[in-house]
């Protein structure tokens, strides 16, 4: 009694003082979210997580990291071998960038999956393809540090892109560097945007982001408005608070993801040259060009368009593009539907176009060039520009399905799924069942599960 | 779909296997860093023929020491620590960078990281992928890596290789094999074995933490995973109220 009294009066004289529990209620117990979120919906919060992990590692890398030519690679490797857990604070960097950039392109696919960045929220979007923009720099900025061979070259070519701009290209990019070949100058200006500026200007949109998200509340899998239909005390009726249960679901998730981060660090940091490039073993060489530059994987889909074109501005300016579009994306589409489950078959063979694109762009943005994968670049390059082209023309008059009154489940069972794919996955399905092998497993497993409830979870008389 | 899908990777690969097509293709390495008694034999090995020229800057002796077991004193004895080092000194090459630049025309590369950068399957062919050339100033040139800097070092374990060529119509001569013209010490198994013991070696000073990292991850996988489990039910929990809701 007397602990809470004092508690409620500890509370009282900060709520006079700080907006402790009108924060708590408009952004968490009180703030109503659509039931029916699925997996898609995690990545939001989980890049928040890695946000945070990344910058707790990099304060502790930077402890022990020098920004200097002569020392960084060296300095590295003293992180690795010689510093206490130095291996694993780095490895969680290492791993983080890339996860992040996982996180984060799954996040912006359920954006276009559902239709979250259509009115009212394009502000909420437009956020995030800010915090997208400046998260590139940062990756960018932070693959130089530890001065490896793929460091150092994949800066200078990325730099040297700069030079392409007509009129002020060739100042723009001896501002960058800080020299006219990327040097220590340049690595001491990345270390200290790397470190300081663009963490503050992420975490800055990042506030925006989600202080847009809140003002117009979250979409959903139905693309529905549930604050359209409230009950009487003003609550959505589709509505759940975000605290207690979309945080104990998320810390769920967390904990599943925090699983595949350590498998990674733990077993296979590397991921086979692609989270960490094996050229990158070999300490920055400015004299011997490797013999196949390749930025990390997050990078690739947008280094291929560039590869693409043949004429140097005309990569450049495209690969922009390729970016800036995404910018447009709530104006290109004119559809007032929102999810993907009540458009039409146009939009849902073109977002699967788009994806498959992308994910080859991203492939060959990894293979040296030949004639071929040039050929590829450029098919999968004009598919993903078409999306955006032909998506304001179709999307006006598209035929969409009736929306539902209340929010249907996160995941729609695939008996209630229609057209044809959906018959043809539950054919295919039955045929599997049906099979005298997929029963005997089938009877296996659920004997098996049956044994471990019996003796793990038996509950004593 | 799947037939297109199916045809991009095949010209993927096709185009792989094209562009890393130049020299023999590589051996498979059969490295197990666990097996601390093939690292001792690989630090040998190490020491006897690669130490004169390559320095390991970033290995110290004392953590040698700590990860093979051995105390400083037996790796004295083994002959893994020079005398007159100590504990902390890491393993540094004895060729002057001066000296070497004018016999060599190279200063030999530092192997800390040279697994990590190469692979060990590259290592593995590469060091037995020596063989004579008489045009080469060193007098021996390499399958893996054309016109290298280093001399055939491990010729006395292995013996002399000779090289023989096959025609592609079309391209000209290329390397086919490399056959043994004068036997070494070894047998080509043993020499294998030893050269694989060499490649354990270089892949654990490539990244000692390896031994840390493999120790510890399957207690936070497992926790992780309990705790997992744990927090599963825990939403599940506060869920089952909104199954019943309307």
């Amino acid at each position: 009694m007397m602990s809470g009294e004092k508690s409620n009066t500890v509370l009282a004289w900060l709520d006079e003082r700080l907006p402790v529990t009108s924060f708590w209620k408009e952004h968490l117990a009180g703030y109503y979210a659509p039931k029916n979120f699925n997996f898609l919906y995690f990545f939001g919060s989980l890049a928040l997580l890695v946000l945070v992990i990344q910058i707790v590692t990099g304060i502790f890398l930077a402890m022990h990291y020098k920004p200097d030519a002569n020392l960084a690679f060296d300095s590295v490797e003293y992180i690795m071998r010689d510093v206490s857990w130095g291996w694993l604070i780095r490895y969680m960097h290492s791993t983080g960038a890339s996860l992040f950039f996982v996180v984060v392109y799954l996040h912006m696919f359920r954006g276009l999956f559902y239709g979250s960045f259509k009115k009212p929220r394009e502000l909420v979007w437009l956020f995030g393809m800010f915090i997208f923009l400046l998260l590139m720099a940062e990756a960018f900025m932070g693959y130089l540090l530890p001065w490896g061979q793929m460091s150092y070259w994949g800066a200078q070519v990325i730099i040297s892109l700069f030079g392409a701009i007509p009129v002020v290209g060739e100042q723009l990019a001896l501002l960058i560097r800080g020299d006219y070949v990327v040097a220590d100058a340049t690595l001491n200006r990345f270390f200290a945007l790397h470190v300081s500026a663009i963490p503050l200007a992420l975490l800055g949109l990042v506030v925006f982001h989600l202080a847009a998200l809140h003002t117009v509340g979250s979409n959903n899998p139905d693309g529905v408005e549930i604050k359209s239909d409230k009950d009487e005390n003003g609550i959505p009726r589709d509505g759940i608070p975000l605290h207690p249960y979309y945080t104990v679901k998320d810390l769920f998730v967390v904990s599943v993801f925090l699983l595949v981060f350590s498998f990674i660090i733990f077993y296979t940091p590397e991921v086979g040259g692609y989270f960490l490039e094996h050229p990158n073993f070999e300490p920055a060489n400015p004299m011997k060009t490797p013999e196949h530059i390749a930025p990390v994987w997050y990078f690739t889909p947008f280094y291929s368009i560039l590869r693409a074109i043949p004429d140097k501005l005309g990569g450049v300016v495209a690969m922009g593009a390729s970016i800036a579009v995404l910018f447009l994306l709530p104006w290109l589409d004119r559809c007032p539907v929102k999810s993907i489950r009540y458009r039409s078959r146009t939009f849902k063979l073109s977002l699967v176009l788009l994806v498959v694109a992308f994910i080859g762009l991203g492939i060959l943005g990894t293979k040296p060039v030949t004639v071929t994968t040039t050929l590829l670049a450029r098919l999968f390059s004009g598919i993903y520009f078409l999306f955006f082209i032909a998506l304001p023309f179709y999307s006006r008059a598209e035929k969409t399905l009736p929306l539902p009154e209340r929010l249907r489940a996160p995941v729609i069972p695939l008996a209630e799924r229609h057209g044809l794919l959906w018959d043809c996955i539950r054919y295919l399905l039955q045929g599997v069942q049906s099979c005298e092998a997929y029963r005997r497993a089938e009877a296996e497993v659920s004997g098996l599960c049956q044994k471990l409830k019996q003796t793990c979870c038996k509950s004593k008389p | 779909m799947k037939n297109l899908i199916a045809l991009v990777l095949s010209l993927l690969i096709s185009q792989a296997v094209l562009a890393e097509g130049v020299g023999l293709p590589l051996e498979d390495a059969d490295v197990d860093i666990t097996d601390l008694e093939s690292l001792k034999r690989g630090a040998r090995i190490y020491m006897d023929y690669c130490a004169g020229c390559h320095s390991v800057k970033h290995m110290r002796y004392s953590r040698m020491a700590t990860d093979l077991k051995l105390s400083e004193e037996q790796l004295k004895a083994a002959g893994l620590m020079p005398p007159d080092s100590r504990s902390l000194d890491s393993i540094e090459g004895s060729m002057n960078a001066e000296d070497s630049k004018n016999w060599l025309s190279v200063d030999p590369p530092d192997l800390s990281l040279v697994s990590r950068a190469r692979g060990e399957d590259w290592l593995f062919s590469y060091l037995k992928g020596f063989y004579v050339d008489s045009e080469s100033p060193t007098g021996s040139n390499n399958a893996v890596l054309k016109n290298v800097g280093m001399p055939n070092v491990l010729w006395q374990l292995q013996g002399i290789q000779r090289p023989v060529f096959k025609q592609i119509p079309g391209e000209g001569e290329a390397l086919d094999k490399l056959v043994i013209d004068h036997p070494g010490t070894q047998s080509p198994e043993q020499f294998a074995a030893a050269v694989n013991d060499l490649v354990a070696f270089l892949a654990y000073v490539g990244e000692p933490a390896r031994f840390d990292r493999v120790r510890y991850g399957k207690f936070v996988l497992l926790g992780l995973l309990a705790l997992s489990l744990v927090l599963y039910r825990l939403k599940a929990e506060y869920w089952k109220k909104t199954a019943t809701a309307p």
